[in-house]
């Protein structure tokens, strides 16, 4: 009886893990998702840094293409001197593989600027790599939502 | 031993061999479908640029919302097209490839008439292409955004 309960316990636990450990692909996502929410408004730049690959490629709005961590970061400690109040990525569709992922979405930030809130949609394509720790981005791109452009892009409006 | 190492060895240099050869076909299929966007943005071929996208794809122009499937990304391009492009060249930055996906990041100068002046928009992109059953590449999701320098 003994013997049977501890094979029972393993089996129960064993089950357990490996249900924890069968993620989808937007279950990776959203928690990835999740912690630029947490990282960003907090301006936690080591954690965000984290979240790319050494060799990423960061094409943010009305920006240079910028490569590596290094050019990437220095992006970032820019716009971190913002005061970012809130960030929320939603994903609209993820697929891929559970080495590499493909992650199209909507997002919000919102920023306090002269005593004013403001909020700025945008919508993104994400690429995230798996390597030794963890899920990285080697892709990320963004661009506006609202309608209204500088007029120096091509318009698709 | 010394006939097992050479064998090794051999087959790891036949192996970086073939990924140098995979990775320039690759780069050559992705460059001959960028020529077919170069030439036909500037002549307005509308049904050739759509040729290039799958039926349900997303692209996620400089502005406004995604727009999904070919009849809402015809119109974004349709808008676009309106805009007077009379040269449209695009620079690979990299291709890679996962699967029946291929990853290609660029930049993109475009020459635009405007009131009678001629206007340089450049921009960058990631383009997402998927590979069909035919072997065919077609895009499965496109962003671009403007750069500001090049």
């Amino acid at each position: 009886m003994k013997g049977l309960m501890i094979i029972l316990t393993l089996v129960f636990w064993t089950t357990i893990t490996a249900v924890g450990q069968d993620k989808t692909l937007t279950d990776i996502v959203s928690e990835l998702g999740d912690e630029f929410e947490r990282h960003i408004p907090t301006k936690r730049i080591e954690a965000i840094m984290a979240l790319y690959s050494e060799d990423a490629k960061y094409l943010p709005d009305n920006e240079g293409l910028l490569i590596g961590r290094e050019a990437i970061r220095e992006k970032w400690e820019r716009d971190l001197k913002y005061d970012l109040q809130k960030f929320v990525m939603t994903p609209v569709t993820v697929e891929g593989t559970k080495r590499l992922i493909y992650e199209t979405g909507t997002g919000e930030s919102t920023i306090k600027t002269n005593g004013q809130v403001m909020t700025f949609a945008f919508k993104y394509v994400n690429v995230w790599r798996k390597e030794k720790d963890g899920y990285k981005l080697v892709i990320d791109t963004f661009n506006r939502a609202s309608p209204s452009g500088s007029g120096k892009e091509l318009s698709a409006q | 031993m010394r006939t097992n190492t050479i064998l090794v060895l051999l087959m790891i240099y036949a192996s970086v061999g073939l990924a140098q050869q995979s990775n320039q076909q690759l780069l050559q299929q992705v460059e001959s479908l960028q020529a077919k966007y170069e030439s036909a943005v500037p002549e307005n071929r509308i049904d050739d640029i759509m040729e290039l996208y799958e039926q349900d794809a997303l692209y996620l122009p400089a502005q406004g919302n995604i727009r999904q499937g070919k009849e809402q990304i015809k119109a974004a391009w349709m808008r676009t097209l309106s805009m007077n492009i009379f040269d449209f060249d695009l620079q690979t930055v990299k291709v890679s490839s996962s699967g029946n996906m291929v990853t290609e990041v660029g930049k993109t100068i475009a020459q635009v008439e405007m009131n009678g002046d001629t206007i340089e928009i450049k921009s960058k992109y990631l383009n997402v292409w998927r590979r069909q059953d035919d072997g065919q590449l077609k895009l499965h999701r496109g962003i671009y955004n403007p750069l500001t320098d090049i």
